[in-house]
Formats: C-alpha cells, structure tokens, sequence
C-alpha cells in the first residue's frame, strides 16, 4: 500500500465515524432529540385561574383576590447585561443591586423560563420598571392574582391559607390534576374546600424561537375560576372575638341553634395568613411555625384539654337516667368527702350543705356530683358522655380536628392493664382525669342541652356559588324531657342566681344559662372554661369560651362571655 | 514539454460532486437565513451562487496552467498572504476576530488564501528535497513555513483555521518520507505543546474547549451551541423535517446556522439522507484527490493534490464531527456549503487545482 493509499485510508475511516455517528444520533437516538427539540420550541404559559372567593354570611369578604406584580427575568435573555439591568433596578425597588443579582443567579432556572426577582412590587413600582423595560433586557413584569386576606388574623384559622404544594402532597392522589407550580388550600376553609375554590388553570400553549420570544400560539385553554364561598360566620363577630382574645391564649366559639352553623370561631393566639402570599412573608411564618404559643394551631378544634366542672352536666344526665337521682335528691355537701382512703374536697372548703341538684349546678359543688358519679357509675358516664359527643370528631368542615378522649374502664384494662379505681369515677365525675375534650365537643354539648337533646353537626359552610347547601339534619338524643329541665333550671340558676358561678356572665335584659368550669392544666394556672346559651327558655345561640390557664372560669371566662352575649344581642342575634 | 489539454482527463466526478454539495449548501443557506418579505435576489443564498460562479470560472482558468508554472508563484503568494495576515491584524475587529481584508468593497479572509499557498511552498520544497540527504538547519524550513502562519492566524483569532494546517503539513511530511515513527513523535510532540497554546487561548475559546468535555457544564452559556446542534441533527431523523421546516433551524435555536453550523441545518431538515449524502460526496472528492496524488508520477504534484486533499478533507471532518460534538467548537467551514465568499472561491481554487493536476499530468 503506498503512502497516499495510507492517508486515503484513514480519511476514509474518518468519514466512516462521521457517518456512523449521524447514524446514531439520527436513527437511534432520534426520538430522544425530537423530543428536546420540541421542549425547546414549545412552551406552556400558565393562565392562572381567580380562586374563588370566601364571604360571610352577609358576603364580607374573607379572602379576595389581589393582582400581584412581580418582576422577573428571562434567564438567558438577561445574562449578559445582568450587572447594568440590577443597578437599574436597585432605586425602583429600593434594594440592593448585588442583592437583586445575587436572587438573579441564585434562581436558575430552565434555560427560557424566568427567574423572579421581585415578588409582589406594588403596581408604582411595576409601572416604573415597565417604563425602562428598554433598557432591562429580559425583564419583564409579571402579573399573577395574589390571595389576600382582609380579615388578617380574626378570621386565620377559619379561612386558612394557600401555599405551595409540598412536596409529596403533588404526589397524593386528592391532588390529581394540579401541577407542580400551583397553589393549594393549606389551612381552614381554603382546605377543606379546596376541590371547590380551586380554579382550573388555563394556558396557552405557544412556540417560540431561540430567544423566548413567541412566535405563534398553537392553543389555548380558557382558565376556569373557581366557586365562591359563603360562610355561616359573621366577619364582625370574628374581628369582636379576635380583639378580647388578644393577648390570651384560648378559644371562643358561637353556633346559632337552627342549623349548627357557627357564628365564629376564634383561636389565640392568631397569625397573618396575608404573609403566606408573599415571599417575604413566607420567611416571617417559619417564627409562627416554631413559636411561642404555637399560634398556627386552632384550639377551637385542635386543642384538648381536660373540661373541668362544665362536665358535671354529663354526670347529672347519666345519674338521672339511671335514676340514682332525681332532681330534688338532697346531697349534703360539708366541704369534704370522703372515698375508702382518699379524702375530696369541694373547692367552698367549708362546704355547701344539703344541696339539690339546681343548687349543686348554681354552685359547681364537687361533693354533689362526686356522689352523682358514684352512683352512675363509670360507665354510663362513659356512655352518656359518647351519645354527647365525646370521644369522637363532631365533623365540622375544617381541616384536622381532634376527637378528644374519654377514659372507660376497658380502655384501663386494655393499655394500662389496670383495673378501674372509685376515685377515677369520682374524677371523671368533675371533669377531671385523663379526660380531654375540645372546645367544639364542649360546644357540641351545651347545644344538645339547650335544645333538649338535638344533635347538630357544627359546620361553617352556608352557601357554594351562591348555592345554599343544606345544613346537616340533625339527629335526636332520647331523653325524658323532665331530664333535660333539671339540667337546664341548673344551668339557668348557676348565671342567673346571685350566688351563681356564673353570674359574671349575666347581661342585662338577656336570659343567660351556663355553667363555668376551672380545670385543673397541669401547671400554675387553671384553663377557665364557659359554655352556655341564650335566650335560656328558647336558645338560639350557644357558646363557648375557653381560655388556656385562663384561671378561673367563674370569673375570666364567664367575663368574655358576657361581653360576646352583649355584642350578640346589640346586634340582633338574640 | 507542452502538452496539449486533454478535456478526455477532465474528471467529471471531482467538477459535478462540488457542485452537488453547492446545490445543498445552496437550499440550506437560503432556508437558514430566509427572512420573510426578502426577494430571492436579496438573499444570502443568491449572494452565495455569484461567488460560486467566481469559483467556477477559476476552475476554467486554472486548469489551463500547467501546473508546474506555479512553482514560481509559491512564494510569493506566501509572502503575499503573510503581509495580508500582518495587516488583518489592524483590521477593525468583526465578531471579536481580525479575520476579514476589506479589499474595493468585499471582504476576504487572509488565512483561505494562507492555507493554499502554505501548501504550494510545501510541495516546492518537498520536491527540491529529498528526505534522506536533508541537513538538520533545512529540515526547520517546513516547519516554520507552517509555524509563522500558524501563529498570525491564532492572533486573529481563528483557531479551527490554524489548527489544519497542522494535518496538512502532516500528511505532506509522510509522503515526502518521515517514517511512521516519527511521524508519531511529532504528534507526541504537539499533543505535549498544546496545553501551553491554551494558555494564550482567549476566554471564550477554552470555554469552548472546555465544554467540549462536558456540553452541560454550562448548558446556556458555552455548551449551548453544541447541545442545540446536536439536537437539531439528531431530531432530522431518517428524512428529515423538510425544506424550510426544522424548528431548530427556523426558531434560531441553532446558532452560526448559515456559516459553521450549516450541517446542523442540512441534517434537521433533510435528516439521515441529505446529511450522508453530503458526506458521501465529500468522500467522492477526497477519494479522488488522493487517487490523482498517487497517480502523479512527479512529486510536485503529488504533493499539491496531497496537500489540497487533506485540506478538504480536514476541513469536512472538523466541520461536521464539530456539530455532532465529536471535536470542540472551533470555527471552520464546512466547503462549498456555509456562507462565505472567501471559502468558496479558495475552495473551487483547490478543485481547479486537483483538476489540473490530473489533466497536465505527465504521461510516461
């Protein structure tokens, strides 16, 4: 072979690798290229849809939406001329350049999508920079509708807010059809009727050349808003409740007694769902998630605590039933009591006297309803307490409620593999012990009283689209009437007899029954509970107040509550 | 010794290939740089075809010199094209190079010229010297023939441009004689130097060298022609997306599409077909480049075909393994088919010449 021949060869081999690899790359690897290609022309713009609305009963707003501004940037666009375009900006948004460049680099994106480096700019600052867009290569203002919230902290746990999906929540199958940029309800009403408010996005599916820019739109989805939201609550009420909670930690919850829907439904402390729309605020809720208090978490529905002497309500229905006693049964109360070793004591230490059952209510005396325990007996205070509500989620359509917990005997036996102690009894009798119970069970069970013996499910939803939706038909306690009475004359003497625990409740012209409760928290102060209702021989409102170590019932709570009854009847609920 | 031109010697496959590969060159220039509203006369592809009408009447003037008159003009269209890359070097700058002469209106770049007349000085000398009586001082002439150019065109700069030269200058020296294992240590040699040449690379050439090791480093900046070629040949597929119609052509994605990344738009838009139809007719050229040298009794003309060949050849491999991310970014044409007058003309140069040698060969 000669030496030309040689070179001729190995030119020939280079072709040879040259056709070998168009081979590979045209024919077998083909549909992978086809496929970057049309990534690389084709791209979705999401058309974000308006969530809907929610409103209170007389169409309040309580979350709206808002047109947000952002400013944002086409990554590959806006490279070269980054370091000018940010020491343009700078003075606009009033930030540091370095800092802008710095959001700018820090967000790297797809090679054509944007990148945000100002969220929600305020429509001054957006018509500012859509005024020097010339000169900002790449930039762009984007508009995208923002929820917002008008009630801030009064109504939070209520209406709850939107975020991003979390991560293994896009993975969920309640979540099909989202995608992965979209917000979600993350809390209260935005949750719970999220598949309701949710707008379907639109978009427009468009081709575009090498720069980003469009060349032609190949399609279009409208964008579906989503359905507004009526609630049973009143806005006014929720701001009142906010304000007296202020500063406390608690709960206060009102429910009208025709159908079970609340008239609000108040946590403390409260947080700002407005920050969970913005970046900038999304910071700020880390202090909320990890704060003092735990303000994320309604106690209205979240929260368990042991219900003190408002249970003695429960014990006097169980002991009456399985007539141990009737309503004159007379129980002398000396301010001590005695049960095999252990000693009780009534919280008047120099005791009651001879009490009936009214008259135990009016003073909450211990000695009474210790007895009123025993005799019922652990278990059909168990039972009794179940058919109230206890022990079990009343169902009320908002995210993650707890169902509190009441002990029986069996549950003893089962997971402490231990036998069932009087004394226990005797506990539960006043509403102490392991038994926990929320302040919507609390709620749920002075509604059945006022109403002699209806059961409501406690919801918040009153209208979808303007479309009523019928409230949840309520289902029946049977129950003697003459029961009911006893307990109710109780309840109406403990606010209204001036030796009444709860005669702090008391507003004039307004015929209160109630009955106060200070429960034992494990610490310094007392949780101070209120449950009752109005007008005490017709109720069409029921209530409770709850404040976590809130000391005494009698006084702080029962306080609160006169002041909400007050504010309901200047208002024409009652 | 006159002889008289044979037309029975003219190769008709070496005159009709090149103008197969213009006409292809021709309908992708036009759909890569068609902007709507343009008349055909005020395309880039029109202003193509009337240098490619230079190029041919060249290849009839050229062929009709004997080719041993050039023996003369070897050098000094060397020393000319060594005073033209001086002076584009304070030329103003066009895209970031020194690369174009304006000369009465158009412009030219020196180092298509350089390329030819390298080769014409290499095949005088390497046929007035014989490799096995050659003194060690006379020995360094080849290579500085080829150093000097090689620097002053690395200034401009046009890396892919100074970079052939080197396999030229090879395959010239193997045929001349340097054995194989010399020729090995060479390329030992300029594989060792190359690291201190980067050095002197500007930024964006070793970005480019760089990526060329891994696309995705910088998928936007550097890596991104790459990756949009790639893609672009690979979605032709087998027929291609047809004339006019590849998005990463049409859309922009493709950068350089009219001028070095031409090939690119050839194998989106007339798929595995075209694109192999291309290289089987650069292959057509090549192999009968090296089938005149070998047939060229005297070694003048075997060197000038060998010389001319590789140069092609060189070229076309560079070119196209550069758009399928075989070798790194580095600016050269692909022949007769990107955009650009210069490249043309010396292209049609080169196939006059190859024409020539093979009709004034001499016949024993």
């Amino acid at each position: 072979m000669s030496r030309v021949q040689r070179l001729s060869s190995l030119a020939l081999v280079c072709f040879l690798v040259l056709l070998a690899t168009l081979v590979r790359m045209q024919v077998f690897q083909g549909d992978y290229y086809r496929v970057r290609s049309e990534k690389n022309r084709i791209r979705i713009i999401y058309l974000e849809s308006a969530r809907g609305k929610i409103m209170d009963r007389s169409g309040r707003l309580l979350a709206d939406n808002q047109l947000s501004f952002n400013c944002s940037a086409i990554y590959r666009e806006a490279k070269s001329g980054i370091k000018k375009s940010c020491e343009l900006l700078a003075p606009v948004l009033g930030e540091d350049a370095g800092a802008l460049e710095k959001r700018f680099y820090g967000g790297r994106p797809g090679a054509f999508q944007t990148v945000s480096i100002a969220e929600n700019i305020g429509i001054r600052k957006a018509v500012a920079i859509e005024e020097r867009l010339d000169m900002l290569p790449g930039f762009m203002v984007e508009t995208r509708p923002q929820r917002e919230y008008p009630y801030g902290k009064a109504a939070a746990h209520l209406v709850g807010y939107t975020g991003p999906m979390a991560g293994e929540a896009a993975d969920s199958v309640e979540l099909y059809g989202y995608s992965y940029s979209d917000w979600v309800g993350q809390e209260g009403v935005e949750k719970s009727y999220e598949s309701y408010l949710r707008g379907f996005s639109g978009g427009l599916q468009i081709e575009v050349d090498n720069r980003g820019r469009m060349v032609r739109v190949l399609g279009v989805r409208e964008p579906k808003p989503g359905k507004d939201i009526g609630l049973t609550v009143d806005a006014r009420l929720q701001d009142y409740l906010q304000e007296n909670l202020e500063s406390k930690k608690g709960s206060i919850i009102v429910m009208e007694l025709r159908e079970g829907g609340l008239l609000a439904i108040a946590s403390s402390p409260s947080f700002d769902p407005n920050l969970f729309a913005s970046k900038k605020g999304r910071r700020q809720v880390r202090e909320y998630l990890y704060g003092e208090g735990s303000p994320m978490v309604n106690r209205g529905i979240r929260g368990q605590y042991p219900p003190g002497s408002i249970f003695k309500m429960v014990t006097a229905l169980a002991a009456l039933e399985k007539a141990k006693i009737t309503p004159d049964t007379k129980i002398h109360c000396s301010g001590e009591w005695v049960l095999g070793d252990n000693h009780f004591h009534c919280w008047n230490s120099e005791g009651h006297g001879p009490q009936v059952l009214a008259e135990a209510f009016t003073h909450s005396c211990n000695i009474y309803f210790y007895n009123a325990g025993i005799l019922a007996g652990a278990d059909a205070i168990f039972q009794k307490s179940v058919e109230l509500g206890f022990n079990q989620r009343t169902g009320i359509d908002l995210p993650a409620e707890r169902k509190g917990f009441v002990p029986s005997r069996e549950w003893k036996k089962k997971k402490l593999h231990e036998p069932w102690y009087e004394g226990e009894t005797a506990n539960l009798a006043i509403g102490q012990g392991y038994l926990q119970v929320t302040p919507l069970q609390a709620l749920g069970m002075i509604a059945v009283v006022a109403t002699n013996g209806h059961i409501f499910k406690p919801h918040v939803i009153e209208k979808i689209d303007s479309v009523k939706v019928a409230g949840e038909k309520t289902k029946g306690i049977v129950y003697p009437a003459k029961g009911w009475s006893a307990v109710r004359k109780g309840l109406e003497e403990a606010v209204g007899s001036p030796s009444g625990t709860g005669r702090l409740a008391r507003v004039p012209g307004l015929e209160i029954a109630g009955k106060t409760g200070t429960a034992q928290s494990g610490q310094d102060k007392t949780h101070a509970w209120f449950v009752g209702y109005a007008p005490a021989k017709n109720p069409k409102i029921a209530m409770v107040v709850f404040l976590e170590n809130g000391g005494r019932g009698g006084i702080a709570a029962a306080t609160l509550a006169s002041s909400v009854f007050k504010w309901l009847s200047e208002n024409a609920y009652l | 010794m006159r002889r008289k031109i044979g037309f029975g010697q003219f190769d008709k496959i070496l005159f009709f290939a090149p103008l197969g590969i213009f006409l292809i060159g021709f309908l992708s220039i036009y759909s890569a740089s068609f902007q709507s509203q343009q008349s055909l006369g005020e395309t880039l592809a029109i202003r193509q075809v009337l240098w490619m009408a230079v190029g041919v009447l060249i290849v009839f003037l050229v062929v009709r010199i004997d080719y041993f008159r050039f023996q003369d003009l070897a050098w000094p269209c060397y020393w000319g094209s060594f005073l033209f890359l001086l002076l584009v070097l304070f030329m103003p700058a066009r895209l970031g190079a020194h690369r174009w002469v304006g000369l009465g209106g158009f412009n030219f770049q020196p180092s298509e010229i350089t390329k030819l007349s390298v080769i014409m000085v290499l095949a005088n000398f390497f046929s007035q010297n014989r490799v096995e009586y050659i003194s060690r001082s006379k020995l360094a002439v080849p290579f500085l023939v080829v150093g000097v150019p090689f620097l002053l065109i690395l200034k401009e700069p046009d890396l892919g441009t100074a970079l052939s030269l080197l396999p030229i200058l090879f395959s010239m020296l193997y045929l001349w004689g340097f054995r194989s294992k010399t020729m090995g240590w060479l390329l030992v040699v300029a594989v060792l130097v190359s690291p201190v040449f980067f050095l002197f690379l500007k930024e964006y050439q070793k970005a480019r060298l760089l990526v060329f090791i891994n696309p995705n480093a910088d998928p936007l900046g550097a890596g991104y022609t790459i990756i949009q070629s790639k893609i672009a040949i690979g979605s032709g597929g087998l027929f291609g997306k047809g004339f006019m119609s590849g998005p990463q052509n049409q859309l922009h994605f493709i950068p350089e599409r009219h001028t070095d990344f031409i090939f690119a738009v050839i194998a989106e838009e007339g798929g595995l077909v075209a694109s192999a139809a291309v290289l089987f007719l650069f292959w057509l050229i090549v192999q009968r480049g090296y089938r005149i040298a070998a047939q060229i009794p005297d070694r003048l003309g075997s060197q000038l075909a060998c010389g001319v060949t590789t140069m092609l050849a060189v070229q076309t491999i560079i070119n196209t393994g550069m758009t399928m991310g075989l070798f790194p970014v580095v600016g050269v044409p692909l022949p007769l088919v990107s955009y650009g007058g210069s490249s043309v003309v010396m292209t049609m140069l080169a196939i006059g010449l190859l024409l020539n040698l093979k009709i004034h060969r001499p016949l024993f």
